[in-house]
């Protein structure tokens, strides 16, 4: 259902001119201050470290998703972040969508029913989130309707339970296939003797939100090691939210005001069990969510409006290594989804009733893996995956006065792919590495996807990388077959694809920081819209558009002044759509972020602050979702009782009005988000 | 219900938290990370540092240590580049490359690769009664006759001790390398010439 929008006046007082950049500059000015401060770190002679610091204050560094096997960050072929869970627990992250806010190139909108990411400057308005790829512990999370992935407490699983996220950006259909478009996140959960123990947990927060967790985590005498996890979280919402394009001469509903409709409840359970080579893990979830925004012309302040989406699946893993540089993984997984939405609607004759429509998805997936590493130089990749959808049904009915014929659609499809990798120590300090797949879609044929890089150390410290790669997505089945009373399928889609041109230079200022700048440009072409077809007034997509992007960034992360850790980093990104001549809608040229933490008391007390800012982002309407900056502030303590933490927190510090750009499905241009909201959460661990 | 738009006074807090992150004294310990076989090889170091070899081992006070890579070699570069130069107890240390099966020459300290996973009983007969440290990092490696695993728990390098391979092969262990580590009361093998 399309509803047209209207241009919406903003009631709230003009912007002054916006302060982000003296802010910027202050903040930095600070920082650099401070890096003066502290004396330059001299060479340390590893050798003079005691054994107790060994083994308390060092670390292993690694990355797994890049290339599909464990790697140095300076060696992946792409620009990567690496979020460490621990940076949940000091920022006080509440769901996975605040995670990836505070990663470089990433941002995140919201329309008070899901949350959608937003990368490089790509995030249009009605778009799902399906130009990125998720994994977690390597199993696709994307789903088989939509191919989108839902980040924000839909996602399926506990963010309590990460224990690093890695942020890979860049085309990565080379290895993964489908949706690694603008690139692939992988999620990697605590094991068991992270978890050692039963964890309870608890937390409260604005709008009398409450979440529970319980966990369970132990290792076993012959190695076997079991995590159980079941978390539940319930929130009313705001009271009341008031939406002025409800309360218009024209349009007037109960004076424009919304009471208790923004509600969200989920539950989510996870289970991993390791035993020598076999991993096996299970997720369940399911969230629902009311819909305050009375989108696609739904009855306002009717609590019947809300959307549900659950997740399960079963991943069966076997990783082995052979010894002689040989590798094996082997991967077998089921998986589900289930999407309901109730919209209460209005006949002509003025009688209630409800429209609902859903999705259900299940699939069949194995994945087969060899990797040799020869001389202990090079490394090569071969593999194959096959993807049987089993189902890739939707529908709609509604219990009208006047019923409307149900309508449902059922596919079952089959996927299939292979790719090869080669890792080529050139010298020393070149390495090479290429990557293809070609992948079989039953519904549109072949694609083949390449990916080349060159990652030179002119120095110890230094790394260049030149990256090209083609990724690609693949029409769904909603964009392929869905019929309704206003839309037509179309069977000739064929899939988007992404070329991707990256420079990236990363410079370790000490053992501890680590500078980091990047230059690109991206060309999407066959991008898939919803355009209106003039012969029967239905909407169909079509490979109609084409988009141009251009961008650069810098970071600095790691620790500085001893003990403070963070990350700060400044994005620039222009996007073009090769049709209007015009940026993306919800794309802002901006992106700044600081994360800082700052230890109270050593090991103890922690206070870590996120400062966000995001530029203005043109709206469906033509107008602007101003800029804004964000911060959000959080005291973080371990251990402030024995086996017990807590911490408490503030989100939107300042009381920022800020709001996200509006879909076809609103009324309203821009969405008002909230203001100041806090939690308080407590962990005991026994 | 107008709500406040960031303001010069949230610029000024913002100003003032850079300024105290720059006099925060250094306080608790900082996490570094590096690369997993660099940590090793430093672990190594350290094992050698702290156990006593049975005497009349060293020819002489400052007679090399040598330590010898057995199979395929995971540490790359890292071995060489962190210990080369560096002595240890007075001995300066040497590191040489055993093929996988190659009979173990003269050595000190025996790393075994994973890669001789399935020849470790064999390994360890060769070396049985010679006062050479082994040491690997791979499951039971200790626990099968091995004298000192290294494994990751977490994000951290631990290691588990064989007392009874140790105290067989007439090594010392101090008690800080005890304390830190886990002791294990493993298998000893027993050599094949007798």
């Amino acid at each position: 259902m399309n509803i047209k929008s209207i241009p919406v006046l903003d009631d709230f007082a003009p912007l002054p001119p916006c302060l982000r950049r003296k802010f910027i500059a202050a903040f930095l000015l600070s920082l650099s201050l401070t890096a003066r401060a502290a004396p330059p770190p001299a060479k340390v002679d590893l050798t003079e470290v005691p054994l107790e610091e060994l083994m308390y204050n060092f670390q292993v560094q690694s990355v797994y998703g890049a290339s599909k096997h464990e790697q140095k960050l300076s060696e992946a072929p792409s620009s990567v972040t690496i979020v460490d869970g621990e940076e949940i627990d000091l920022y006080g992250h509440r769901n996975f969508a605040e995670v990836l806010e505070s990663v470089r190139s990433l941002y995140v909108s919201n329309d008070r029913n899901y949350s959608y990411l937003g990368v490089r400057g790509f995030n249009r308005p009605g778009d799902y989130s399906s130009r990125i790829l998720v994994l977690v512990n390597g199993h696709r999370v994307n789903e088989n309707v939509l191919d989108s992935v839902l980040i924000g407490y839909e996602f399926p699983l506990d963010i309590d339970l990460i224990q690093r996220v890695e942020v890979i950006r860049g085309p990565s259909s080379s290895i993964y296939g489908n949706n690694a478009f603008f690139g692939v996140i992988n999620v990697i959960t605590k094991d068991a003797q992270a978890l050692d123990g039963i964890k309870i947990s608890s937390s409260y927060g604005s709008f009398d939100a409450v979440n529970t967790r319980l966990t369970y985590g132990k290792t076993f005498k012959n190695d076997l090691r079991v995590v159980v996890s079941g978390s539940y979280y319930n929130s009313p919402g705001p009271h009341s939210l008031y939406y002025p394009e409800y309360n218009t001469p024209t349009n007037q509903v109960h004076g424009g005001i919304t009471n208790d409709t923004d509600y969200e409840r989920y539950y989510k359970a996870f289970t991993s069990v390791f035993y020598h080579d076999f991993t096996i893990e299970a997720s369940l979830s399911s969230r629902k969510k009311g819909i305050p925004t009375g989108s696609y012309g739904t009855i306002f302040n009717d609590r019947a409006a809300e959307t549900t989406d659950r997740f399960a699946w079963v991943d069966v893993k076997y990783d082995h290594d052979f010894g002689d540089g040989w590798h094996v993984l082997g991967r077998a997984s089921y998986d589900a989804y289930n999407y309901d939405g109730n919209y209460p609607l209005l006949s002509d004759t003025g009688t209630r009733f409800i429209y609902s429509d859903y999705a259900y998805g299940k699939a069949l997936s194995s994945e087969l893996q060899v990797t040799k590493r020869l001389f202990d130089r090079h490394t090569f990749t071969i593999g194959t995956e096959f993807k049987d959808n089993l189902k890739q049904d939707q529908g709609n009915r509604d219990n009208a006065p006047v019923p409307s014929a149900p309508y449902s659609d059922h596919r079952t499809t089959r996927n299939n792919g292979i790719y090869g990798q080669a890792e080529i120590s050139v010298f020393k300090n070149l390495l090479v590495n290429a990557g293809i797949r070609w992948d079989h879609f039953g519904s549109f044929g072949n694609t083949t996807n390449p990916r080349v890089a060159v990652i030179y150390n002119p120095s110890e410290t230094t790394t260049v990388k030149a990256l090209y790669g083609r990724a690609f997505k693949a029409p769904n089945a909603y964009e392929l077959y869905y019929s309704g009373p206003n839309n037509k399928g179309n069977r000739m889609l064929k899939p988007e694809t992404i070329s991707t041109y990256e420079l990236v230079l990363e410079q370790a200022l000490s053992k501890r920081l680590t500078f980091l700048t990047s230059v690109f440009s991206y060309e999407i072409k066959d991008l898939i819209n919803q355009t209106l077809d003039n012969a029967d007034g239905l909407l169909i997509y079509q490979n109609s558009d084409r988009v141009t992007a251009k961008g650069a960034e810098v970071e600095l992360n790691g620790r500085i002044g001893g003990n403070v850790r963070g990350r700060i980093s400044y994005t620039y990104q222009h996007t073009e759509d090769e049709m209007t001549h015009q940026d993306l809608s919800n794309s802002p040229r901006h992106l700044a972020k600081a994360s800082v933490s700052i230890p109270l008391l050593k090991d103890k007390l922690f206070s870590s602050f996120e400062v966000l800012y995001t530029s203005r982002a043109g709206t469906l309407a033509g107008q602007y979702a101003p800029g804004h900056c964000l911060a959000n502030l959080t005291i973080f303590s371990r251990n402030i009782l024995s086996h017990t933490d807590a911490s408490i927190s503030l989100y939107n510090l300042f009381d920022t009005t800020y709001r996200y750009p509006g879909a076809g499905e609103h009324l309203q241009d821009t969405i008002e988000q909230d203001g100041r909201t806090f939690r308080a959460k407590v962990t005991v661990r026994f | 219900m107008m709500r406040r738009l960031v303001g010069m006074w949230s610029l000024r807090i913002l100003f003032a938290i850079g300024v105290v992150i720059g006099i925060s004294a250094p306080l608790s310990a900082e996490t570094a990370e590096l690369p997993e076989y660099q940590l090793k090889a430093l672990f190594i170091f350290n094992f050698a540092k702290f156990i006593t070899w049975p005497p009349d081992t060293f020819e002489a006070p400052d007679a090399p240590i040598i330590i010898a890579v057995l199979g395929e070699d995971p540490f790359g570069p890292a071995l060489q580049q962190t210990l080369l130069g560096k002595s240890v107890q007075g001995h300066p240390i040497q590191i040489i490359h055993l093929a996988s099966g190659e009979p173990v020459s003269s050595c000190h300290i025996l790393f075994v690769a994973r890669s001789e996973k399935d020849r470790l009983i064999s390994t360890l007969e060769q070396v049985a009664g010679r006062a050479i440290l082994t040491v690997g990092d791979f499951d039971r490696f200790a626990h099968r006759g091995g004298m000192i695993n290294l494994f990751i728990e977490g994000k951290a390098i631990r290691f588990e001790i064989n007392a009874n391979a140790t105290e067989k092969a007439g090594f010392k262990v101090s008690s800080k390398l005890g304390g830190l580590g886990v002791i294990v009361r493993g298998d000893v093998v027993k050599g094949s010439v007798p």
